[in-house]
């Protein structure tokens, strides 16, 4: 007998996802996302490359075939060495969201999916706001659909009928999607990964640090933002069961007592610890909310997280 | 041992462990429920199968007390009874003959196999619960297995036992045999034997059963003595009598080989009656062989009494050193000893040579078998057998006390040395008295008052006898002790001589082998050619190998000797069944002695329903404390 909280995906079933006040509530955080990055404008963003930019950062030795115009000549009559001056680059800032649609994101109520794609629409609503380069896709086993480019707010509804169209479904390959994102050679910028991050390959945490890895070494600045629901922190199971894995349909007769659900926390536990640590030995941004918690709260979280870090 | 239920129809209750079973089986399907973290899930799974089997009871626990607590009360109303039966349901001592008629044939086989057979019949027959023995019937009994209730084991044992040329001694084996049953109530004796003994030996033993594996006649001729003896005045010539005795119903005729090592010497046809005894001397020429043997040509029932062996004993010189200034009453007695060389020195040549060297050289040469010192001391003494007379010896222990005259024997020893001395005959003129330290080995044989004026002494180095006067001071000589008191004391103190061994054994007895002083190995070979080699920190050696006829050669150090051990028994060469069948009026023991002990076990199994039920109650107000 299957649980009647099955997500089908459908949010036709549930209503629309980005009703009136969800625009509502994503105008707050917009007025907040201001007021946090209050002082900058486009084109200010100061990036880690150093290019023709107007910041001056460092001096390096002339080499031959550097441009002369820019020799500190006061720099080098002192001593008597000739130096280059070097400037950060400016550029416009892409934001990538990659939300997860695979089917293990329908699991849960409220759905982990639909909670994923609100986050979605607000990073993109956020940057469209700062007038970034946002592209919004989904992903299963590969990078499928709608990467589509917006840099207005009047792109938007556009952005809010591209979340609609995804469909929860299919099996997960987190590392296989995220160098498919790679190859499409968009252009570097900060991805947002939006995912449950429960794959079903046997060495799951590692799938996951081989997808982050190929968007850190294409020169992506990465986050992650791992949703997962109270069903899969706490799961409400006893008795004789089975489970059933929402993307393979593999079964596993057992029965649930208080030994098993504390092994399964104890498992949990370890798989997020995993996540934790090696996002942060790689300087990735990692996040973990549950469908319990408010979108708007984890996005102020995660403003707050990246302003620091801009 | 064994168990029934009182109730029989109470077992119906078992049912209801089928029923737990299936409702537990049939239990409501399990409830599908989808989930992302599958494997999540799998680990945890896996962590929980890989914990302990403690883990993984406790989670069937509720079961397994479940079915314990009905299958308990499903016995319980039963109401089973324990049978409790007294052990050993009987003890059996087998009692194998293994003398030498045990070696003739039987009516299909050997009788010793057919004993054998007889053997495991009795063992397979044996009831469950039944303890076995095993003994075999030689010249000593022994056994080979104590009660057993491993039957393999006795099995085993049986295919060790083979038959000897031993004579057999059925009584002392049946009186072990008896005295091994703990509860002769409970346990039978049975004695596999051919028969071939004197059939008034069962009589004493009533309650023992006779098997006789064989009544089969059979004819057999044995050479009953073998014996060789010297010519009197000729070293040339030397006699051979061989006694043959035809031990069957019917006249024999044969032929008799006698020979020394592996040479025929002669042969001589042989014609006996029936039952004749026969024996046939036979005049040799020439010098009396080490060793010879006498051999029946003859196909018979049994071939170890056809063969003899004998071992001739060679009387040797005893060598004695007499160191002497003139002794005409000691010298004569010596002369007069037969077998005895005296080799006389006097005082000069003991000056000449050295006192100490002389005797050191006399004993390690082994030149002489003893040194007698008349009236003349040397100043110490080397390991050796010594007769001091009239002369104090130079040893620790011994002191000079004073020099008594007129002397009167007040106390005689009943040592063998001077046992033939009569105190009240004897006058002595003039002795010296001595002390002497009794833990030294030193004895007294003859004193006067608190004086001894005779001692001997013993022990690993040194044999010794003083005698503290000169026998021409005194009536000693005229007295017939003399002479004996002479050959006594040099007998006494000639070294152990190996050519004076015990030359002939019966099969199965001990040998003992005496050994040279200095020796502690002994070789032998025995007849089939096998070789044992012993080491004994005493002067003599037991041999107990001897279960087969034939000749034994043995070596010790340089000597070489060997002993023959022979059958000449008519009784066990008389291969006819003698004893009678007791199985007409057998004594029933075969019936098991059980005591029967009935224990009603219902209560303690609805006591064990009870505690199991208890304990499940327990465990699963335990988890759902834990689960809240």
């Amino acid at each position: 007998m299957e649980q009647p909280t099955q997500s089908t995906g459908d949010e036709s079933s549930h209503g629309d996802v980005f009703d009136a006040q969800f625009l509502r509530r994503l105008e707050q955080i917009e007025l907040l996302a201001r007021r946090i990055f209050r002082g900058q404008i486009r084109g200010e963003r100061i990036t880690k490359r150093r290019g023709r930019g107007l910041e001056f950062t460092d001096f390096r030795p002339y080499q031959t075939g550097d441009d002369l115009r820019y020799l500190d000549w006061n720099v080098s009559a002192r001593l008597d060495k000739l130096f280059l001056k070097l400037f950060a680059s400016e550029e416009d800032l892409s934001l990538h969201v990659l939300l997860d649609v695979s089917a293990s994101m329908s699991v849960g109520r409220p759905e982990k999916f639909d909670y994923a794609r609100r986050l979605a629409a607000a990073f993109a609503y956020i940057g469209v706001a700062n007038l970034d380069r946002v592209t919004v896709s989904g992903f299963d086993a590969s990078c499928l659909s709608s990467a589509a480019v917006f840099s207005s707010r009047r792109h938007m509804v556009r952005v809010f009928d591209t979340l609609r169209n995804f469909t929860p479904r299919g099996v997960s390959s987190f590392s296989q999607s995220m160098e498919s994102f790679c190859a499409m050679g968009r252009s570097r910028g900060l991805v947002v990964v939006l995912s449950d991050l429960l794959t079903e390959s046997e060495k799951g945490g590692r799938d996951i640090i081989r997808g982050l890895d190929a968007l850190r070494h294409r020169g992506h600045e990465v986050a992650v933002v791992q949703v997962l629901s109270e069903e899969d922190i706490q799961p409400p199971l006893d008795g004789a069961l089975e489970l059933i894995d929402a993307e393979t349909r593999e079964v596993i007769r057992l029965s649930a007592d208080d030994a098993l659900r504390q092994a399964y926390a104890r498992a949990l536990a370890q798989y997020l610890d995993l996540l934790e640590h090696q996002t942060k030995a790689r300087g990735v941004h990692y996040l973990r909310t549950s469908t319990a918690i408010s979108f708007e709260d984890v996005m102020l979280k995660y403003l707050r997280y990246g302003a620091a870090f801009s | 041992m064994s168990g029934f239920f009182a109730l029989p129809i109470g077992l119906i209750a078992l049912i209801a462990v089928p029923i737990i079973i299936a409702l537990f089986a049939l239990r409501p399907t399990r409830v599908r429920y989808v989930v992302a973290s599958h494997m999540l899930w799998q680990e945890a799974l896996r962590d929980v199968r890989e914990g302990s089997g403690l883990s993984r009871l406790l989670r069937n626990l509720s079961l397994l007390l479940f079915l314990l607590a009905a299958l308990s009360a499903a016995l319980a109303l039963g109401d089973p009874r324990w049978l409790g039966v007294t052990p050993g349901a009987k003890d059996l001592v087998i009692v194998l003959d293994i003398s030498a008629s045990m070696r003739a044939d039987g009516a299909s086989d050997s009788r010793i196999n057919m004993a054998i057979a007889e053997a495991r019949r009795r063992i397979d027959a044996l009831p469950v619960g039944g303890r076995i023995a095993v003994l075999t019937s030689g010249r000593y009994p022994r056994v080979q297995l104590g009660l057993e209730n491993n039957l393999d084991t006795a099995r085993g044992v049986l295919n060790e036992i083979a038959a000897t040329d031993e004579i057999g001694d059925p009584p002392n084996a049946l009186r072990l045999a008896v005295s091994l049953l703990p509860d002769r109530e409970t346990g039978q004796v049975v004695f596999i034997t051919d028969g071939a003994f004197d059939a008034s030996l069962m009589d004493r033993f009533p309650a023992v059963e006779l098997a006789l594996v064989s009544t089969q006649e059979s004819n057999n001729v044995a050479i009953a003595n073998f014996d060789v003896r010297a010519e009197v005045g000729r070293d040339d010539r030397y006699q051979v009598l061989v006694t043959i005795s035809n031990l069957s119903d019917s006249p024999v005729q044969t032929s008799l080989d006698v020979g020394a090592e592996t040479r025929v010497l002669r042969t001589v046809a042989v014609e006996l009656t029936a039952n004749e005894n026969k024996t046939v001397l036979l005049p040799m020429q020439g010098t009396m062989p080490r060793t010879l043997f006498a051999r029946l040509d003859i196909e018979d029932g049994l071939a170890a009494d056809n063969l003899a062996f004998t071992v001739p004993r060679l009387e040797e010189e005893l060598r004695v050193a007499l160191y002497t200034n003139g002794n005409f009453y000691l010298e004569s007695v010596l002369s007069a000893l037969p077998n005895i060389v005296v080799y006389k020195r006097n005082e000069e040549a003991l000056t000449k040579f050295g006192q100490v060297q002389d005797a050191v050289n006399a004993i390690t040469r082994q030149d002489f078998d003893l040194v007698i010192f008349d009236s003349l001391t040397p100043p110490r003494l080397p390991p050796g057998n010594y007769f001091f007379l009239n002369a104090i010896p130079p040893v620790a222990g011994i002191q000079e006390r004073s020099t008594l005259t007129a002397v009167t024997l007040t106390e005689v020893s009943d040592n063998p040395l001077v046992s033939m001395v009569d105190p009240n005959a004897l006058r002595i003129d003039v002795a010296d008295s001595v002390f002497f330290d009794e833990g030294a080995g030193i004895h007294s044989l003859l004193k006067s008052g608190p004086h001894s004026i005779a001692v001997n002494q013993i022990n690993e180095e040194r044999r010794l006898i003083y005698l503290g006067f000169d026998p021409a001071e005194s009536n000693f000589p005229l007295l017939i002790a003399f002479p004996l008191f002479i050959q006594e004391s040099l007998r006494w103190l000639s070294p152990i001589d190996a050519s004076r061994q015990v030359n002939h054994s019966e099969p199965g007895a001990p040998h003992w082998v005496r050994l040279p002083r200095g020796v502690d190995t002994v070789k032998i070979v025995m007849p089939g050619g096998a070789r044992r080699v012993a080491s004994t920190t005493t002067r003599t050696f037991r041999f107990d190998e001897t279960s087969t006829v034939g000749l034994y050669r043995y070596e010790m150090g340089q000597y070489r000797g060997q002993f023959a051990v022979m059958l000449n028994d008519l009784e066990e060469s008389n291969l006819r069944t003698r004893a009678s069948r007791r199985s007409e009026t057998p004594v029933d023991k075969s019936k098991p002695h059980t005591a029967v002990t009935e224990t009603v076990l219902w209560p303690s199994l609805a006591a064990l329903a009870l505690f199991a039920l208890l304990i499940e109650w327990m465990v699963t107000a335990f988890r759902r404390r834990a689960a809240s």
